[in-house]
């Protein structure tokens, strides 16, 4: 096999190492060419400050073979993250973590005499509930008089979604999708409202700076221009500006169209379905005892959360961007460390992206979990997206092995709701279409009726 | 115009410096750096000024490391 091969997709740009996995070991190379900023990094006591407040991945040097032996300084082995999730999968909240890790990153870092080379919003991941920065190689030498060479990444990986979460829309968090190097600051300049040029952050980092990228796309900089220097308090104020700039922005999904169905989940049951269908789940978990759930439609994680205190690792995906908010609000909460919440469409999950589509991974290829709830979930797939049921199972069987499934018929009050507007043409749509759909790629082992409701939760286990 | 990109980007050109900070937003943050620098100086006498008057040191700002 080339080396390559073994070289992680994403991990090219930057020439002072690069991950590669070997017998599904994670590793990262530092490159000789580095060295001398790894050393400080560790020398200056920043790795271990950095550790300390949890905001660096923690690693291993190890002396394994390198992968690329003539250009090998060390070997590092990070702690493996359990779930890797992007930008475009976070919820507001967690997208402004992540960003205000970075900055507090960058001032640990200046106190270090380091600074950030790079300010990716795809080198922060959830580590046990907290926004960390997994690129162990980020930081380089600080020398006074040079400005930041991540303000460009900086502004266009968080400032600008944020600002245009806070003014503008939710579902523009999206363009992260689209544009992978973070968000064009002229687009975004364009779809903020105007009152954002009156107030100094989003005025400077985002308006400004859009039109001075216009200015010097295509002219020459003088030379008495390119010999200006900053200060290093300068380039702590500059630092502030844009911790304070982020700080400011706020998204509150309340007043959204989705109000306050969420606050009502369990409205479409009694209360006695609802503990009857809490009891099962949890009887089914304890029963196979998974070490990773993917939570289908997790909404704001009720049910995830069973899975999470049976120390499963958990991934709670919903659609609305308002119920993963409110969400991942209540993991920093309760402080929890093994839920990750995330926005998921799964009539259209995310795709590979990048260079030769191998930089950010889609969710199948970060598939299996060992176990899947998908509750009250089916009817918005099979009915809303016209998902026939037998590509519906096939379609989970690629996503793990374990599957704990509510069958809504149609005579539930929610499945009327969906075909009140239109034409049934559902007719393979009952129980038994059901049972024999998924026994083609799943084994049943148990079934429960729900008391006092016409569902039933189904545990099955792929073939 | 060439020349003078190079000279401008020239001390960041280390070998391991791989991204391009683009020479509008390069530039821009001189001047940007050259507004908020001035009002951050003031921010830190004034919370030095404050220091001498409060007893203890309180960290508001740190909400990030409060959920540990």
């Amino acid at each position: 096999m080339p080396s390559s091969d073994r070289r992680l997709g994403a991990s090219f740009r930057d020439p002072s190492g690069f991950l590669f996995s070997r017998e599904g070991v994670l590793y990262r190379q530092v490159n000789q060419i580095y060295a001398e900023h790894y050393d400080r990094l560790i020398s200056s006591g920043l790795s271990a400050r950095l550790l300390d407040a949890r905001l660096l991945i923690p690693h291993e040097e190890v002396s394994v073979e390198p992968e690329e032996q003539t250009q090998a300084y060390k070997i590092i082995k990070p702690h493996p993250i359990s779930f890797i999730s992007y930008p475009y999968e976070w919820s507001f909240s967690q997208l402004k973590d992540a960003a205000l890790a970075t900055m507090t990153i960058q001032k640990l870092a200046l106190e270090s005499g380091m600074v950030l080379k790079d300010a990716s919003a795809y080198n922060i991941q959830f580590y046990k509930g907290k926004p960390v920065l997994i690129d162990t190689l980020s930081f380089e030498i600080y020398h006074e008089g040079e400005p930041w060479v991540a303000y460009r990444q900086f502004c266009q990986h968080f400032l600008a979604p944020l600002a245009l979460v806070a003014h503008t829309d939710v579902r523009l968090s999206q363009l992260l999708r689209v544009y992978i190097d973070g968000i064009p600051l002229d687009l975004v300049a364009r779809l903020l409202p105007r009152r954002t040029r009156y107030g100094l952050g989003l005025a400077t980092h985002i308006h400004l700076h859009a039109s001075a990228q216009k200015r010097y796309a295509d002219k020459p900089v003088s030379k008495e221009q390119s010999t200006r220097r900053m200060s290093k308090l300068q380039f702590m104020g500059l630092m502030d500006s844009l911790e304070s700039t982020t700080r400011k922005l706020n998204w509150k999904p309340s007043g959204t169209e989705w109000g306050d169905y969420y606050t009502a989940s369990s409205s479409h049951y009694s209360a006695s379905a609802f503990e009857h269908k809490k009891q099962v789940v949890s009887k089914f978990l304890e029963r196979i005892k998974p070490a990773s759930t993917w939570d289908l439609g997790a909404n704001t994680g009720e049910f995830s959360r069973l899975a999470a205190s049976l120390n499963s690792d958990t991934v709670a995906f919903d659609i609305d961007p308002a119920a993963v908010e409110q969400n991942y609000l209540q993991v920093k909460k309760n402080k929890d460390t093994l839920m990750l919440p995330l926005v998921m469409d799964f009539t259209n999950p995310s795709p590979s992206l990048g260079w030769h589509n191998q930089e950010r991974h889609s969710l199948l290829e970060r598939a299996p979990a060992e176990s899947l709830l998908v509750l009250a979930l089916i009817h918005h797939l099979a009915i809303s997206n016209n998902v026939p049921l037998l590509r519906l199972a096939e379609f989970l069987s690629d996503l793990g092995h374990w599957l704990i499934i509510e069958w809504v018929p149609k005579e539930d009050s929610q499945v009327q709701k969906l075909l009140a507007s239109r034409q049934d043409i559902f007719s393979e749509y009952h129980q038994a279409g059901f049972e024999a759909a998924f026994e083609f790629y799943f084994t049943i082992h148990e079934k429960v009726a729900l008391q006092d409701s016409p569902r039933i939760l189904y545990l099955m286990e792929k073939k | 115009m060439h020349f003078q990109l190079i000279f401008l980007l020239a001390p960041i050109l280390r070998p391991h410096t791989y991204l391009d900070p683009g020479s509008g937003s390069f530039l821009i943050q001189l001047l940007i750096a050259g507004i908020v620098g001035a009002g951050f100086i003031i921010k830190m006498y004034w919370k030095k000024i404050k220091g001498l008057f409060t007893r203890s040191d309180t960290n508001k700002e740190e909400d990030n490391d409060a959920q540990q």
